[in-house]
């Protein structure tokens, strides 16, 4: 008897614990769970306590304790305008996915605003697009963001005649406008439509114009190119979240690491397997079998009433 | 004299279109298509890339018509299988036009080479139609010095219909592959393709031998008149076959209820695609089954223009199909259809394209004696 309340006294002391090393681990900063966040935030907090050991996050969400010597921490590099294939590899060990909770858009459009603002984007120009869905005349409407899903089978990468956009061991699909001829057939290709031609000079600043381009900022963008949501891989190196889900005010974009079982919206942050469990998480247009990274938590118990301006306006 | 006037006013003709084409390409590249083009990334595919496909169809048509005496023997068919290859070089050269003016950054062709992606299908479609033209442009020479027989001319002659068989395949391949688009996918465009190919390249290798025996002698000359009358029986038997393809396909647009065909309706009752079934294929069906007209120098003439126009709004309506529709988002009831119609300088672009063609065509028939026949049948 005694024997079983140790136990689950035990237990709780393991899911306390790792509640704050998950609260202690991302109150560093919104985010740390990318790209290598949990062990250098955890070695930040650990190191105050206990010396050469260090805690670490299973995949399996156990929290153990380690020495530090046998970890090899990931240096995360800056874009490397000298190698082109470093931005063609990915971030390694990673599966970045978002997730998109349905229920809390209320098409506030900060996200697509953020992103025009850091990728210097045209107004017509949405890499991020927030569609109003009605299935039928007697079902209820809902927003529904949509940016590029970085499929794992991607029909753009395959048709690309010059390997201009790319699939990363990451799970990012990129492209690289320095190799991109203009053809197009990518967004012919793509079932969601997801991506976004250049199809005037771009309206930049010299200072943004002459910068030296990136395959991981898409900046600056260019004339006769295509363009599209990147994940914004420059962001998760600097284990920082991208910025469609920072600028959400109503926290509806996760972004995370499949790998890891981890996602965050900034303010929060949850397990990816048990909120697809428990929300009835589901891919759009998943027939087309292109495997999408973006999964949809289906637009149950909102937080706001559907509202459109522009119908009310009219 | 008469002869000349007409000649140099239809080059001045040409060279109008030419100029007036180079200053919307050149500002193409200095403002970007989307100052020009009625074009967005819904509708990202203009009419430079239907005139593309329609150029280089015809110069895949025409090349089927010329492998007629050289791959299968059909010796009657020689006395038009220099001009055959000749136009099939210039409408090859038109669609590479069209194509480079369509694509946004051209002048990044060489990762074309440095980077290939073998699993696109118009990665192929452009190694095949670049080794078309190079077969077909010493095909041509072999052709003009005399060599029709030799042990070489004979491969040239395979190797051309094995690529241009090669080329269509890939083409058809690079709407076939598209799952997004229901319009696109599957191999029915493979198909199609072929035979509306074949039925342009009859079309053409006739218009354009008959209006040059027109300007120049005022009729068949009589050796020939025989082979055009059964080029003409061909030509109607084509016909024949594509406006059966294009019921059946209208057929089961129709009876589709998915949102993704309600393109098809919709192009159903558009006034290009009418004109194409009517104008372009019903009408010359009709004019080529009765065979007074069929054997009548003004009918084939009619018929094949027809034809030729009918076709190049063909091909128009197939790229269009495929892309009025959004296919995002699919959940909703508002389901709208996109308007597409060219812009000036779209046109200006294409009618430049057809301006270079007709100009290499000319400058052939009267430099390289594009009626020449091999000797021993001389």
């Amino acid at each position: 008897m005694e024997n079983k309340k140790d136990k689950t006294e035990e237990s709780k002391i393991k899911e306390s614990s790792r509640r704050k090393f998950l609260k202690s681990g991302f109150a560093i900063g919104a985010g740390t769970v990318l790209a290598g966040g949990i062990i250098s935030s955890v070695s930040k907090v650990q190191a105050e306590t206990s010396g050469n050991k260090i805690k670490v996050l299973t995949t399996n969400g156990k929290v153990i304790e380690i020495n530090k010597s046998i970890l090899e921490e990931y240096k995360l590099k800056p874009c490397d305008h000298t190698a082109k294939n470093h931005a063609r590899e990915g971030i390694p060990y990673r599966k970045f996915t978002m997730v998109v909770d349905i229920g809390k858009c209320n098409n506030a459009r900060k996200c697509i605003e953020k992103c025009q603002e850091a990728h210097h984007l045209a107004p017509d120009q949405e890499w991020m697009k927030v569609y109003k869905m009605q299935e039928s005349k007697e079902m209820a409407p809902y927003w529904f963001p949509k940016s590029c899903y970085h499929c794992d089978n991607a029909p753009c990468t395959d048709v690309c005649p010059v390997s201009a956009t790319f699939k990363r061991s990451d799970g990012i699909v990129l492209v690289d406008s320095d190799q991109c001829i203009g053809c197009k057939y990518c967004m012919v290709a793509c079932p969601y439509e997801a991506r976004v031609f250049n199809w005037r000079k771009p309206d930049i600043s010299d200072d943004v114009a002459n910068q030296e381009y990136c395959p991981e900022t898409s900046v600056p963008p260019k004339s006769g190119t295509v363009g599209k949501c990147d994940f914004c891989p420059d962001m998760i190196r600097e284990k920082k979240l991208p910025h469609c889900v920072t600028a959400c005010p109503n926290g509806a974009i996760y972004f995370g690491d499949i790998k890891e079982d981890v996602i965050s919206n900034g303010d929060e942050t949850v397990r990816f397997s048990e909120i697809m469990e428990a929300k009835s998480g589901y891919r759009y247009m998943e027939y087309f079998g292109t495997e999408p990274s973006t999964y949809y938590l289906p637009p149950v118990d909102r937080i706001f009433p559907f509202k459109d301006e522009k119908k009310t306006d009219s | 004299m008469k002869e000349n006037k007409l000649y140099y006013g239809w080059l001045s003709v040409l060279g109008v279109f030419i100029v007036i084409g180079l200053v919307a390409i050149i500002r193409i590249f200095v403002e970007g298509h989307g100052a020009l083009f009625h074009t967005d990334d819904r509708v990202p595919w203009t009419l430079l890339l239907a005139a593309y496909v329609f150029f280089v169809l015809t110069s895949t048509g025409v090349t089927l018509v010329a492998s007629l005496p050289q791959v299968f023997g059909m010796k009657q068919f020689e006395p038009i299988a220099k001009r055959s290859i000749f136009i099939a070089i210039a409408a090859l050269i038109a669609g590479f036009i069209s194509m480079v003016m369509e694509l946004g950054s051209p002048f990044k062709m060489v990762y074309y080479m440095i980077s290939p992606n073998l699993a696109s299908p118009i990665w192929w479609m452009g190694l095949f139609y670049g080794l078309l033209l190079v077969f077909l442009l010493v095909k041509f020479y072999k052709m003009h010095i005399g060599d029709w027989h030799s042990k070489f001319s004979k491969f040239l002659a395979v190797g051309t219909f094995i690529i241009e068989i090669a080329a269509l395949s890939t083409l058809g391949l690079v709407f076939g592959l598209i799952e997004a688009r229901p319009t696109f996918f599957g191999e029915y465009i493979q198909v199609y393709f072929l035979f509306t190919a074949f039925l342009s390249g009859l079309a053409a290798i006739m218009l354009f031998s008959l209006v040059y025996f027109k300007v120049t002698i005022g009729k068949i000359p009589e050796e020939q008149e025989s082979l055009f009358n059964n080029i003409a029986k061909i030509f109607t038997a084509v016909i024949a076959i594509t406006f059966v393809f294009t019921i059946w396909r209208a057929t089961v647009g129709l009876y589709a209820n998915r949102a993704e065909f309600s393109n098809i309706q919709f192009v159903l009752n558009s006034l290009p695609y009418q004109l194409e079934i009517f104008v372009g294929l019903m009408l010359p069906l009709g004019l080529m089954l009765v065979v007074k007209i069929r054997n009548s120098f003004t009918g084939k003439v009619l018929a094949s223009t027809l034809v030729i126009l009918g076709l190049a709004l063909g091909r128009m309506h197939l790229l269009m199909a495929g892309q009025i529709v959004p296919i995002m988002p699919k959940l909703t009831i508002d389901q709208e259809i996109l308007f597409y119609f060219p812009t000036i300088w779209e046109w200006v672009v294409s009618l430049f394209s057809f301006a270079v063609m007709f100009l290499i065509y000319t400058l052939g028939e009267k430099y390289l004696k594009l009626g020449d026949v091999p000797k021993k049948v001389a």
